[in-house]
């Protein structure tokens, strides 16, 4: 393998882990609500330049992530209380709409609170790069790898092992019996943009010390955590993680060997490539009924 | 009195479906609600659990008016339902579906309800780690009755457990019907299937066009004429 090519590789699976985090935000609320959020990339963003400015105001940078990524939550909870959950009965198209006006005004809140410059955070681990078969490898990519795979085994966990996440798993598959069994299905919803918040909070902490964030930079990476969130099927955790590394190494490749100019254009031809030959994604839901 | 129910009106959009139901069931009753399809039957039930608002009239639990009580919050106090059509969790486990039916118990309570029910239904046992959507029919109602009682309700509300189901086994579910009634469970009933509903249990009562309009004794009920010539085809 030559150096060029493990360089790309590893380039495309640091950025595809970030867009797997984006990518799980819409099909935690794609699962609870049936609705795309297409303001996860502003959660990215948010989570970002918070950390930012909370930690140029003195604080330590654990405890500047930490805030900004509980403040990206309770934007998620807002966005659900005052946006979404007000617009019930809306069709698909309007409350996609509600969420892209959403998304129009965290940007400018974000241009007008924070400021219009690009910002970078120091790297958790340094910046000494490590060498791996010729190429290398920033230890901020080992962290982003780490974080990752932590947050995926522990969305699992919950999903599988616990009686709250097996409710709101119960009730993306059938909302009339999980309220018969006292789950509160508003709940669930409010529960999953939390969720989102933080973990598009948590994308942008990660991804800022290796590509500087600006209030503008949500909506690229929201719309390629989509096509990651797509590529994997929509509303499936695995599928999130697959797709997400999917377009990050496809996007990696492409710039690498084709031309750097195409590499945003490229999630989208993965994505018209999906909805072509496999709209249900990878990892589709594929539903067992017998009658 | 454990359930009373007094002038209870519901709509669909401008469709009135409950035009002033009053009905009550005592501890420890089987009642039947029979009427033909539309007759307001499965909104009757859907308003009791909450699951659809009430626009006039009160329901009340032990005394306790829970018309404005939010539906999850009614299954903790102990109203159950076994919804039309059996509405199981079709991707998860048929052991998933029970303990998630004791959502608003404790994890002591849902295991010691969880062993009752297996006894009640020694074939979900044997299919526990089954995807409850590859069951049969019966098996995925026994599944909900199962999942409604791992509440522990007071009070159990089945809509239409016959619905689809060979005759074979529809006695079955009769029968599991009788046998929680002889256990002291408090159920209200709803049935097209009027004969076999009056069979098992206490007291009827008659449901058209959103209103009661015969209420009686079981028995008495099976009898009259006006119920044979419309409800059992006699």
């Amino acid at each position: 393998m030559s150096a060029t090519f493990v360089q790309f590789l590893l380039a495309g699976l640091t950025v595809g882990a970030i867009y797997a985090l984006i990518a799980l935000g819409f099909s935690l609320i794609y699962n609870a609500s049936h609705l795309i959020n297409f303001a996860q990339g502003e959660f990215v963003m948010l989570g970002g330049l918070a950390t930012v400015f909370v930690f140029a105001a003195g604080v330590p940078l654990p405890l500047a992530a930490l805030l900004a990524i509980l403040a990206a939550a309770a934007v998620g909870v807002a966005l659900y209380l005052f946006g979404v959950a007000p617009a019930r009965g809306a069709t698909a198209v309007g409350l996609i709409i509600v969420t892209i006006g959403a998304s129009i005004l965290l940007k400018g809140l974000a241009g007008v609170v924070f400021d219009r410059n690009f910002h970078g955070l120091p790297p958790i681990s340094g910046e000494e790069p490590l060498r791996i078969l010729g190429a290398t490898l920033a230890p901020q990519s080992l962290w982003i790898f780490g974080v990752t795979a932590a947050v995926a085994l522990a969305l699992w966990l919950f999903f599988t092992r616990t009686l709250q996440g097996k409710a709101m798993l119960a009730a993306a598959f059938n909302p009339l019996a999980a309220e018969l069994v006292g789950v509160d299905p508003r709940r669930v919803v409010l529960v999953s943009f939390a969720l989102a918040g933080a973990l598009g909070a948590l994308a942008g902490v990660l991804v800022t010390p290796l590509a500087p964030t600006h209030f503008q930079v949500g909506t690229m990476l929201g719309l390629k955590g989509f096509a990651a969130a797509i590529v994997g099927g929509l509303g499936s955790g695995p599928g999130a993680m697959v797709g997400g590394l999917v377009v990050g190494l496809a996007e990696s490749l492409a710039a690498g060997y084709l031309s750097s100019a195409y590499k945003d254009a490229i999630a989208f031809v993965i994505i018209l490539l999906v909805l072509v030959l496999r709209p249900s994604g990878l990892f589709g839901a594929k539903t067992i009924e017998r009658v | 009195m454990l359930l009373e129910v007094e002038g209870l009106e519901a709509h669909y959009g401008r469709i009135r479906a409950l035009a002033g139901v009053d009905l009550h069931v005592a501890e420890g009753e089987l009642v039947a609600i029979v009427g033909a399809n539309g007759a307001g039957k499965t909104t009757l039930l859907r308003t009791l659990s909450g699951v659809h608002p009430a626009s006039a009239g009160t329901i009340r639990l032990d005394g306790r008016d829970i018309t404005r009580v939010a539906g999850p919050r009614r299954v903790a106090l102990g109203i159950a339902q076994v919804p039309e059509g059996r509405q199981v969790f079709a991707p998860m486990s048929v052991e998933d579906n029970l303990l998630l039916g004791g959502y608003v118990r404790s994890a002591a309570e849902r295991t010691e309800t969880l062993g009752e029910v297996y006894a009640l239904f020694p074939r979900l046992r044997e299919r526990r780690d089954q995807p409850a959507g590859t069951l049969s029919g019966g098996e995925q109602q026994m599944l909900a009755i199962g999942r409604a009682l791992m509440a522990r309700p007071r009070l159990l509300l089945l809509d239409e457990p016959s619905m689809g189901l060979a005759p074979r086994i529809v006695e079955q579910i009769f029968e599991t019907i009788g046998e929680l009634r002889r256990r002291g469970t408090t159920i209200l009933l709803v049935e097209q299937n009027a004969y076999a509903a009056l069979s098992v249990a206490d007291r009827g009562y008659v449901l058209e066009s959103g209103r009661v309009t015969l209420a009686d004794r079981a028995g008495a009920l099976l009898a009259d004429e006006r119920v044979k010539a419309a409800y059992l085809g006699l």
